[in-house]
């Protein structure tokens, strides 16, 4: 386990960054936890950070995500912080919510909150974080 | 790093037409996917299997597409299906609810000989 580990990377607000951003996550948590978990992890922040380039910054191309995992004891923790719009995911699905038929969007949020805790704050500046921490006893979890 | 890719080759077996997918489908990429599904099916093609042999990854962005294609597909009296997905995308196809709406077959041949 790489205890106390911590990396931070930047992101701009284009859809081409998503596979940067993935496959960031994947080398960060890469040999710690079992190959379905990492997938799961790897998809969460996706789903995350799709989103808020979709939803939170929309055509602003001037926008930017923070993307700060840390690793402790078995747990990841991965910060998304950005400075659109306020926005708080967590007030629009739950977890559990099934898509209609026919409909394209309203898959992401709901996987990544089965899979994550998730938490949403105000950052200091007044943006966005959102903070999504993978726990190795998670019921949802390969390695349970 | 680069940016996901996602080339699209088509094959038609009978009445059903095969989309080769090959690269990831994520957000940036899912718009391709939608493109060339709905450009085969203004030309009358209702019945589609995605072969995922060559996907590596999707998200819900590729998800929601399919979900659509298979609402406009199904108001025609067509059907989609989805063969040879690794074991990853498997799960998030099971993850997101779509093993309910659509039929994964192991192999291609299998899904079109379904479908004909």
């Amino acid at each position: 386990m790489n205890s106390g580990s911590f990396r931070s990377v930047t992101l701009i607000n284009s859809l081409a960054e998503l596979s940067r951003a993935r496959a960031e996550v994947a080398s960060f948590i890469d040999g710690h936890v079992p190959e379905m978990d990492a997938s799961h992890i790897v998809l969460s922040v996706d789903e995350a950070v799709s989103n808020i380039m979709r939803h939170g910054y929309g055509e602003n191309t001037d926008g930017v995500i923070i993307l700060e995992m840390y690793s402790s004891d078995g747990s990841f923790k991965f910060t998304l912080s950005d400075t659109a719009p306020l926005y708080n995911p967590l007030e629009k699905i739950s977890a559990q919510e099934e898509p209609a038929d026919g409909a394209e969007g309203g898959f992401g949020i709901g996987v990544y909150r089965r899979f994550m805790d998730v938490r949403y704050e105000v950052s200091e500046n007044g943006g966005n974080r959102l903070i999504l921490k993978w726990e190795k006893n998670n019921e949802n979890n390969e390695s349970d | 790093m680069a940016e996901a890719v996602l080339k699209i080759t088509e094959n038609k077996n009978g009445s059903v037409m095969v989309l080769e997918l090959a690269g990831e489908i994520d957000a940036h990429t899912a718009p391709i996917l939608k493109e060339s599904a709905e450009k085969k099916i203004s030309e009358g093609n209702v019945k589609l299997v995605f072969n995922f042999a060559n996907c590596t990854y999707i998200s819900s962005a590729g998800i929601g597409v399919l979900n659509a294609i298979l609402n406009s597909v199904k108001a025609k009296g067509g059907i989609i299906a989805v063969s040879e997905a690794n074991k990853t995308i498997t799960d998030t196809f099971k993850v997101m609810y779509f093993t309910k709406k659509v039929q994964l077959y192991i192999e291609t041949a299998a899904a079109v000989k379904d479908l004909q």
